[in-house]
């Protein structure tokens, strides 16, 4: 049971880190980005390759992550999202693109994948890494938890002061709310909208560093991130950055221990995707403006 | 001249809107443009600030030519815009809001100091976000922000469309009165003809796009024919 709840704990910290950038991409673009799991993946490869070359533990090799899943992400946008963007492109023809978006950079993983194994000597593949232990309060944990929690928690704070207490954070929510008027009072919107689009690629980038010592990683491996994540943006409703953040713990949590429950009742854990998509059905039947109706008007 | 409007034909995309306006505004001058409903007031407004398309003609500011500039280097050359909706940002602060007005973000204490001396009222409505805040004083936030930028211009598009007519007389009066507080020149788009014409030094006419009179606003309200038929006065 406690192997249960320290895996919940570190899949919604990575579910977390993923939602809030989904969101944020949702507000600047209207675009539901199928690319953000594969900037995960990118993230992972980043942190794996550098770690082999540096001879460190992947865990220090978070700032590659994050710039690799950030100039991806931010490329996507300056290439692909912003250009249909300004040619009015809808949510339906944005959503198509960041499809082909995400087929582009998984395949180039998957090539990636194969240099790096042939070049470096290390499998690239169907690979787990393997963790320290520690001793918490008595228990043995696995280091990826206090690791992946501090994680999430700094870079989610920094995200929140950065966005309500510096003069760039409120342009990008004026950006946001207006665009049109942000562009007459001076604000350079593109800008803004490209420094949002970094920012949400470096930390799924970020969230890629912890998978392999959790699941079996290839290339294709964020891609299975993708669809909980959407679903904790609809639980925690669409649009809202916290929101999106509290969703990523009650998908995390619900998913991890009913699937358990399952297990014990002798169902395979293989139809645990069911219970992200029944979140996502349900919250928009039920209650569309998900968990943030809970505190906004 | 502070602006010069040359033959302006202007609208958006395919649907042309205005034709052969022409306009000039000087220093320290009120202009109120009137005419019915649909005559293409606002877009002339939007015209002027880089807002719609513009076919042919030209716009001049402090002699610049500035018929091809973004509107956001227009408002740091001193045009200011205050359009009719979505002028404020809601879900922000009043604070943030003055906070994105500033040219220069250091000067925040400084400028909020500048905005209560001229309207108290918002002195205490700092921290409240501005979607809380009433329409009149929504409208209050959107006028400081114009305001805190130091124009030497500003266009106000229909600034009492939701307001009752009397507060809609006292509200023409006060940005009027901006001329003489601040020294900035104003082009006013309004409904309420007779308001905008009594407090304004010149006018201009629009109906169907096309400019049917432009000069002193005493004059036009001498026009008997004119105001009759098209402002109903």
């Amino acid at each position: 049971m406690l192997d249960v709840l320290v895996g919940a704990l570190v899949y919604s910290n990575l579910l977390a880190l993923l939602a809030i950038g989904l969101s944020l991409m949702l507000l600047t673009c209207r675009v539901s980005n199928f690319a953000h799991g594969d900037v995960v993946t990118t993230g992972l490869y980043a942190a794996y390759t550098a770690s082999v070359l540096l001879r460190v533990s992947p865990y220090a090799c978070i700032p590659f992550a994050l710039l690799a899943g950030g100039l991806v992400s931010l490329l996507s946008f300056l290439l692909v999202f912003d250009p249909l963007r300004r040619a009015g492109g809808g949510p339906v023809t944005l959503m198509v693109a960041s499809m082909a978006v995400g087929i582009i950079i998984r395949y180039s993983l998957h090539a990636y994948a194969d240099v790096m194994q042939r070049t470096l000597g290390v499998y690239t593949r169907q690979f787990v890494l393997s963790d320290f232990e520690l001793q918490l309060a008595g228990l043995r944990v696995p280091g990826v938890l206090p690791l992946s929690s501090l994680t999430a928690a700094v870079l989610l704070v920094s995200l929140y002061v950065l966005l309500y207490r510096t003069r760039l954070g409120v342009a990008m929510r004026a950006a946001i709310e207006n665009p049109q008027l942000a562009e007459s009072l001076g604000i350079d919107v593109k800008r803004v909208f490209a420094i949002g689009w970094f920012l949400s690629g470096a930390l799924a980038g970020a969230a890629g560093v912890f998978l392999p010592f959790r699941v079996i990683s290839d290339p294709d491996v964020g891609w299975s991130m993708l669809l909980p994540a959407f679903a904790s943006v609809v639980v925690g409703g669409i649009g809202s950055l916290a929101g999106s953040v509290a969703g990523a713990y009650v998908v995390g949590f619900s998913e991890l221990l009913l699937s358990y429950l399952l297990a014990t009742l002798g169902v395979s854990t293989a139809y645990r995707p069911l219970i992200s998509f029944a979140a996502i059905v349900a919250t928009l039947l039920l209650r569309p403006k998900g968990l943030s109706s809970l505190w906004s008007r | 001249m502070l602006l010069e409007v040359r033959g302006l034909h202007a609208g958006y995309g395919k649907i042309k809107v205005l034709s052969g306006v022409s306009l000039t505004v000087g220093e320290r001058e009120v202009l109120a443009v009137v005419g019915p409903n649909g005559s293409g007031k606002s877009t002339l407004l939007k015209a002027i600030f880089g807002l719609c398309t513009v076919y042919s003609g030209s716009v001049l500011f402090k002699g610049v030519d500035i018929t091809g500039l973004p509107p956001h280097k227009r408002s740091l050359m001193g045009l200011g815009y205050l359009p009719q909706v979505g002028n404020t940002f809601e879900g922000l602060t009043v604070r943030e809001n003055l906070l994105l007005a500033l040219h220069d973000g250091s000067k925040l204490e400084e400028g909020i100091g500048k905005v209560a001396e001229l309207m108290p009222e918002l002195g205490g409505l700092l921290d409240r976000r501005v979607r809380t805040l009433s329409g009149g004083e929504r409208q209050m936030v959107a006028l400081a922000m114009v305001l805190l930028r130091n124009p030497s211009l500003v266009m106000f598009d229909e600034p009492t469309a939701a307001l009752a007519p009397r507060v809609a007389r006292r509200v023409i009066e006060r940005i009027a009165a901006l001329r003489d507080e601040l020294g900035v020149s104003v082009i006013l788009v309004e409904q309420n003809a007779r308001a905008a014409l009594e407090a304004s030094d010149r006018a201009l006419l629009l109906v169907s796009g096309q400019p049917r009179f432009f000069g002193g606003s005493s004059e036009l309200l001498g026009e008997r024919d004119l105001v009759k038929t098209y402002l109903g006065l």
